[in-house]
């Protein structure tokens, strides 16, 4: 095993932390706009445009929460030691969790209006697509698709799995904390030892929560792709409500920890130095992050192709209807409209697929801080868009494409949601270790140490 | 738990050389027995073929049988080897070097075994080349938008590249067997070894062309039972028209093959003496492949049944209904307990390296996994959307005759294999041990 970083200074740094002013101004800002485009749309009537964008903010930032959980758990379970030096922002990502749901359970109580399933619909004319197929679907599910189960069931399976992830992360907070506290003696955080207990010895208690992450990490995982997938089918797929594929679900939590995994490098490619990590966040670390995020975006499109393929061979209405609306101009067909989601879905396709895999191709791109920020700044807005055109594509059809409410309502609130998200993730942050400090796979594995060389002085 | 243990460079040599060429009296008669089950399966294919399709149980709505069964089972099997060498190798995966040569061997063997099914499906042999476009007299070609002839293009990709795959990744080994033998077994092979020195121009060239095939490998491991899986999903059949088809397949492929793995392995490493090359780590991490793709396969099947019943569609909620209850119940259930239950007892870290529960388990997954094609491809034909059309099938004797044939093929290739060639790789092997130090016992 190649020597143990010092992880002195990490420690050291957490006390005088705080939130920079202009992570504070900008994550104010963003809610802020949030909460304004929610209003202007609710002011002026357009309640599926104010709902609908919530559903995509919430959807979004859900996956970008859960994401980085999973992907904290996905180290833990491997025993990587490469990613080590983004676990603990990985697992911060679920500070946001709390709030989550809170704006879920509001969703759910005020925004189940959305769904045309819903008796009391605020869609006019019931749904755009009742016909023909929706009467027959909403009649032969009156348990699965009535308000209580729908909410009982939301909320039930997010508290579970929220509360799985949450002692996934208090497990590997704890020796860090124990060590930490043991380092600063009076100066560490009096909320510390809430979590810490009496316990002083931080090695017997890495090695018990070295076993405790495996096994609760195998519950997260299980619950996530469950809750996850029922997430997918209730609150996207019944948008539609006649239609259905059974890989919806794996489709949605995998691209949530793509989106995870592109915010988290964002993140610490920008706050390196604020969470004084920057020496471990090494090129090879950047670089290896690059290639998952090839990997995922290859999976994307893989599970995109492989969904499409098999319904438009089909050529069954019940399954076809779904992507035609989105997928093609339909003037002659649709009375309603032009049904212009076609556009959205070929930027979704470039910006998603075509743009990040062009890029990431590159090993240059993977180790350099700005591009591969713009590349995963690509990827957060094209799965913002899938997600807007999966939610938007069931309850409008408009005469023309709406890139105005798209930009100003959709946009907008999601900014707001992800300001939250943000601004939760960094309070987390500013308040720990930045990195796992007790974990004993924070060194560098002897395989990897020809990898790390590279990033030695004069290596390049 | 420990990784490699190779005592020393020349042991790594010697270990893995020694059991080239001298076959024991149990390997003589391993091979005698697998010889003969050929045999079997070609004095079966020449009745199919004297007497006709007649001879086989297929009917006019089970029309696949067990013929497609067991080739995509054996598609499957050839899974894990190209994942092995090909992604473990991008991922920067050790444990992947004590199992690669025999996993990439299986690979191939398992492909040439998939590839026996549509010609004995075909009845008519002597037309096979139909299956290739060529160009002819009459304009006449494949049908190229039948999801049958992208698996024609699929899988002979597949085999073309692990098959060279395969052999690059021997090169270096080839040379080290030329070395420690003469006259004309060192000729043969030193032209499999293409002559090969180990200088460093050769090491440049042979490092950048392992790489760019494990690179262009890795895609496949996806596609080829990707496109297996839409023989089935293209069609509105159903129990067969799901989207999820894809990386279910990809990922029960996967199960399959490492089980298949252990299952040839254990015994394999055991026999040759090879516990310093081959042991509780690699069962271990292969073990953990199966629970993490048995979990995989877990929720497809869980999926399928949620949105079979999601759906309202009326026949496709009765053919899942009738998978669990009807007359095929039993193959589903085994299915269930093979695939989703069997390995269960690995999540206990001491089962991953007792050899009698990973050959258990393993082979209880070999059976699973045959089962759940067996639960696609019969139930779905012999039970579809006209109940004038149901009709039950069972396979004839000759086609278990041609089942057991096939598992005879497979594993005469595979002896021949292991008496041939060095089936731990032993130039990769030697990148994990200490290098001999000047002075020391060993360099001498």
């Amino acid at each position: 095993m190649s020597p143990a970083p010092d992880m002195n200074p990490v420690i050291d740094a957490v006390p005088n932390r705080t939130l920079p002013m202009p992570l504070l101004a900008g994550t104010g800002a963003a809610i802020l706009i949030g909460i304004g485009a929610f209003g202007f749309a609710a002011g002026t009537g357009q309640w599926e445009w104010a709902w609908g964008a919530v559903l995509v903010g919430l959807v979004f930032s859900l996956g970008l929460s859960m994401g980085g959980v999973i992907f904290a758990v996905i180290l833990s379970l491997s025993k990587a030691h490469w990613g080590r030096p983004v676990k603990r922002v990985a697992e911060a990502f679920g500070a946001y969790l709390p709030v989550g749901w809170v704006l879920l359970l509001a969703f759910l109580l005020l925004g189940n209006g959305l769904y045309p399933w819903n008796p009391e619909t605020f869609i006019a004319g019931g749904a755009v697509d009742l016909e023909p197929h929706s009467d027959f679907s909403i009649r032969t599910k009156p348990i699965w698709l009535s308000l209580p189960f729908f909410i009982g069931r939301q909320l039930g399976g997010t508290l579970l799995l929220f509360g799985l992830a949450h002692a996934f992360i208090y497990t590997s907070l704890r020796p860090d904390l124990i060590r930490a506290s043991a380092r600063l003696g009076d100066k560490a955080p009096g909320w510390w030892s809430m979590i810490t207990g009496s316990s002083t010895d931080w090695q017997a208690e890495m090695a018990k929560s070295e076993k405790r992450q495996q096994a609760i990490g195998i519950l997260v995982a299980v619950c996530y792709s469950l809750i996850f997938s029922m997430l997918a089918f209730d609150l996207i797929m019944s948008l539609s409500p006649w239609w259905y594929t059974n890989m919806f679900g794996a489709w949605f939590f995998v691209s949530s920890v793509w989106i995870s995994l592109a915010m988290l490098t964002i993140y610490v490619l920008i706050a390196k130095e604020w969470l004084g990590i920057s020496s471990f966040i090494t090129r090879s670390v950047t670089h290896d992050l690059g290639k998952l995020l090839l990997a995922f975006c290859m999976f994307w499109a893989y599970t995109t192709f492989a969904q499409i393929l098999p319904i438009w061979y089909g050529q069954m209405p019940e399954e076809t209807d779904f992507f035609l609306v989105r997928m093609f101009e339909l003037t002659d067909t649709i009375p309603a409209g032009d049904a212009p989601w076609y556009v959205l879905t070929q930027i979704v396709g470039v910006m998603c697929f075509l743009l990040p895999f062009t890029a990431l191709l590159s090993r240059g791109i993977k180790k350099m801080k700005w591009p591969l920020i713009s590349v995963c700044t690509i990827i957060l807005i094209g799965i913002f868009l899938e997600r807007s055109l999966l939610v938007y594509g069931s309850v409008h059809l408009e005469k023309s494409f709406p890139i105005i409410n798209l930009i100003v309502i959709g946009g907008g609130v999601t900014i707001g949601f992800v300001g939250l998200f943000l601004l939760a993730v960094s309070a987390a942050l500013a308040a720990v270790p930045a990195l796992n400090v007790a974990d004993p796979k924070m060194a560098p594995h002897p395989w990897d140490a020809h990898i790390h060389s590279l990033d030695a002085p004069g290596a390049h | 738990m420990e990784a490699i243990r190779p005592p020393s460079f020349p042991a790594a040599n010697r270990d893995i050389i020694r059991v080239l060429f001298k076959p024991s009296a149990l390997y003589l008669a391993s091979l005698g027995l697998s010889i003969s089950l050929v045999g079997v399966l070609g004095m079966a294919l020449l009745i199919q073929t004297w007497w006709g399709m007649g001879m086989a149980g297929q009917n006019n709505a089970s029309f696949w049988g067990t013929y497609i069964v067991t080739f995509v089972f054996w598609v499957g099997i050839g899974h894990a080897g190209t994942l092995i060498s090909a992604i473990l190798f991008l991922v920067r995966s050790k444990w992947r070097t004590g199992v690669y040569r025999a996993s990439e061997a299986m690979t191939v063997f398992a492909v040439m075994t998939a590839g026996l099914f549509p010609v004995l499906h075909l009845g008519r042999l002597w037309q096979v080349y139909w299956f290739f476009p060529y160009p002819n007299q009459r304009y006449l070609w494949v049908n190229f938008k039948s999801p049958l002839m992208w698996d024609v293009f699929a899988i002979s990709t597949y085999l073309t590249v692990s098959t060279v795959f395969f052999f690059i990744g021997l090169i270096p080994d080839f040379a080290i067997v030329r070395d420690h033998n003469k006259g004309l077994i060192a000729k043969i092979y030193n032209l499999a070894a293409f002559g090969w020195r180990g200088t460093n121009r050769q090491w440049h060239h042979y490092m950048a062309a392992y790489g760019f095939f494990a690179a262009f490998a890795a895609p496949l491991v996806l596609s080829v039972h990707s496109v297996v899986s839409w023989d089935f999903a293209m069609a509105v059949t159903a129990g067969w028209h799901s989207t999820i088809f894809p990386p279910y397949f990809v990922a029960g492929a996967i199960f399959s093959g490492c089980a298949m793995v252990i299952t040839l392995l254990l015994p394999m490493s055991y026999l040759f003496g090879w516990k310093d090359y081959v042991n509780e780590w690699h069962y271990d991490a292969l073990a953990k492949m199966c629970l993490l793709t048995s979990a995989i396969l877990t929720y497809a099947y869980a999926m399928e049944y949620f949105i079979g019943w999601y759906s309202q569609n009326p026949h496709e909620w009765e053919i899942f209904r009738w998978r669990a209850v009807g007359e095929y119940a039993w193959a589903f259930w085994l299915m269930v307990f093979c695939n989703c239950v069997a390995p269960l007892p690995w999540y206990i870290p001491k089962l991953r390296t007792n050899p009698w529960v990973l050959w258990t388990i393993a082979g209880l997954i070999n059976v699973g996994m045959w089962m759940e094609r067996f639960n696609i491809v019969v139930s779905s034909t012999a039970h579809s959307f006209d109940p004038a059309m149901w009709r039950m099938y069972a396979p004839t004797l000759l086609e278990v005759c041609i089942l057991l044939g096939s598992a005879g093929w497979f594993f005469m290739w595979f002896l021949l294999f292991a008496k041939t060639m060095p089936a731990v790789a032993i130039t990769e092997i030697k990148e994990q041990i200490e290098p001999p130090l000047k002075g020391s016992l060993e360099a001498k």
